[in-house]
């Protein structure tokens, strides 16, 4: 626990010093994404905690960021505004569409998920007031809010560590608490919740719309970051990458597992400077060296080493002699 | 006074009536039996006034109050909450106390933003709660492995620990589905005293079960069902006396021991 404390406020100090350290608009860039990943992750993990395995994720960041961008354009909404509103509407529409949706379990949840990211696809695609297929250009930056003027990346990377930092906060509070429980315990055995008198759909619909939120808040983020929003970015591979992350980084851990896996995969891709074509690839072959050789995920590594280290110096301690007589 | 009360409950799967037409009462403070062949509609009718499943027709009155299509949570809500007869129906990767812990959710009354901003209000109630839950664990006899996981319990303190999360939501009619099954004797008898010092407590008791032995031992009154129907009722000296039932159950099982 205490080395947890220890090791979560070293990478803090880490990130909110990043810019001080090396402030090139490349790394910013890349440390933007993984941050951003990073809130994907935690939140699609927080949906998974009540036994639903959505592949819509990126849909719900589509319909945050293309709702900011329009309420910001259109409506002349001022960002800061727009910003959350984008949370809520991608909210509102996760509990309209969850009210019949959260009643089918598994595989059947999977695919009707699948085929909402792709309708929401097909929609961005094929209406142009939502982009069309150029996409909403010219997204504007955030308005100037006390003398912070969106004009470097450095500002963006504050905003974003700021969004991280609430999600964290809200995630924390939620896995440490009754309510945390509850979302397992519908996970673990709806039925029998259900029977100790938890209402097991109002408590999905909460789980999903929060995930929800978090994903149309990011949405929000880097379409006024990128000052574009185009239907790529929405795309259901989009959806199954942020649950790569989660799974690389590990589930069992609500907040570290996501952050860790987003890192260590947007980092990686970008070290190794693999071509986006490749990345599928790339990640897949992770995906299948996690699964089979650290199934708790790469946050686990750290237990895991020291786990076999302790075994080698015992060996070495008695001696392989002794050992095998 | 009946504190439950079944009026013409139907169940029907396609053409099948698993439940036909069953007329029943449970009175206040009493432990009924429910007992029957295997596919006699016992755990259909469990289903049915738990809410798990929708009545084709006919009423379920639980004190006055018609309760026929709720949900299984309302219905708890109400003060009917059941066991299930699959002995691994329990939160597995938590222990005991976790268990009960999650079973306590009816006495909560903090809300979501309580909890979420950490109240004092919340967290006070929350070690009220449990408190309140190592009570219902020592009840059952459990102390001595509150703190192991649920997977890892042998199957008799799987079982007890089934009727911990019963109790923790604070019934006032407790139904057992077929507690006992795969106990040896000796806990069965343990597991029926404790069910007896419930009743003394207050709690009505409808009991599923196979057991003969164990049924004519504890309960006040039995009501024997075959085919979907009740074809007899009454107390226990009653139903072993009874023809019907003698060629229905007893009759079949003891051919084949």
């Amino acid at each position: 626990m205490r080395m947890k404390v220890t090791f979560g406020l070293f990478f803090l100090a880490l990130l909110v010093s990043g810019p001080i350290l090396r402030n090139e608009p490349y790394w910013m860039h890349v440390v933007i994404i993984c941050i951003y990943s990073s809130i994907l992750a935690m939140s699609w993990l927080l949906i998974l905690r009540i036994g639903h395995l959505s592949l819509a994720h990126a849909a719900f960041m589509g319909i945050g960021g293309i709702s900011s961008a329009l309420l910001v354009m259109e409506a002349g909404l001022s960002f800061w505004l727009a910003l959350p509103l984008a949370g809520l509407i991608a909210a509102v529409i996760a509990l309209v569409l969850g009210f019949p949706i959260l009643r089918v379990k598994g595989i059947y949840f999977l695919i009707i998920t699948f085929a909402f990211n792709e309708l929401i696809v097909i929609v961005i695609r094929n209406w142009k007031f939502l982009g069309g297929y150029v996409g909403l250009i010219d997204v504007p930056r955030p308005d100037a809010i006390g003398g912070i003027d969106f004009s470097s990346k450095v500002h963006y990377y504050y905003l974003i560590l700021f969004l991280m930092a609430v999600t964290v906060i809200v995630l924390y509070r939620i896995y440490s608490s009754r309510i945390g429980r509850i979302f397992t315990s519908i996970g673990e055995d709806e039925d029998l919740a259900q029977s100790v008198g938890i209402n097991v759909q109002r408590y999905k619909l909460l789980a999903f719309a929060i995930g929800c939120f978090f994903a149309g808040l990011t949405g929000s983020f880097v379409v006024h970051y990128l000052n574009f929003s185009g239907a790529e970015l929405f795309i259901t591979w989009q959806s199954l990458n942020i649950q790569i992350y989660a799974i690389v980084g590990g589930m069992g851990y609500g907040i570290g597992g996501p952050i860790v896996g987003a890192f260590f995969l947007t980092l990686l891709t970008q070290f190794l400077d693999i071509p986006i074509k490749a990345q599928p690839l790339v990640y897949a072959a992770i995906l299948i060296l996690v699964i089979f050789f650290l199934r708790g995920g790469l946050i686990t590594l750290p237990q895991k080493v020291s786990a076999g280290i302790a075994r080698l110096s015992k060996l070495w301690v008695r001696g392989p002699n002794h050992g095998t007589a | 006074m009946a504190l439950l009360e079944i009026k013409k409950l139907s169940k029907h799967f396609g053409g099948l009536a698993a439940v036909d037409k069953v007329d029943m009462e449970i009175r206040e403070g009493e432990i009924l039996g429910l007992v029957g062949p295997n596919g006699a509609g016992k755990t259909t009718l469990f289903n049915l006034i738990t809410g798990f499943f929708r009545p084709t027709r006919g009423k379920v009155i639980f004190k006055e109050d018609d309760i026929t299509g709720l949900k299984p949570n309302q219905i708890a809500e109400k003060g009917i909450v059941r066991t299930f007869q699959a002995s691994n129906a329990l939160f597995q990767q938590r222990t005991v106390w976790g268990n009960v812990l999650i079973a306590c959710h009816l006495q909560f009354k903090a809300g979501f933003l309580r909890v979420l901003l950490n109240t004092p209000f919340a967290r006070q109630e929350e070690e009220e709660i449990r408190r309140k839950a190592l009570e219902v664990i020592e009840i059952m006899g459990l102390s001595s492995v509150k703190n192991e996981y649920a997977q890892n319990l042998p199957h008799g303190h799987q079982r007890m620990l089934g009727v911990c999360l019963a109790l923790a939501a604070n019934p006032e009619l407790l139904l057992l589905d077929e507690p006992v099954t795969g106990l040896t004797a000796e806990e069965t008898s343990t597991f029926m005293g404790r069910v007896r010092e419930l009743r003394d407590k207050g709690i009505t008791v409808l009991l599923v079960e196979h057991n003969m032995r164990a049924v004519m031992g504890t309960c006040d009154r039995i009501v024997v069902l075959n085919y979907g129907k009740k074809i007899a009722e009454g107390s226990p000296q009653e139903i072993r006396k009874n023809e019907d039932v003698i060629e229905a159950y007893l009759g079949v099982e003891a051919d084949a021991t």
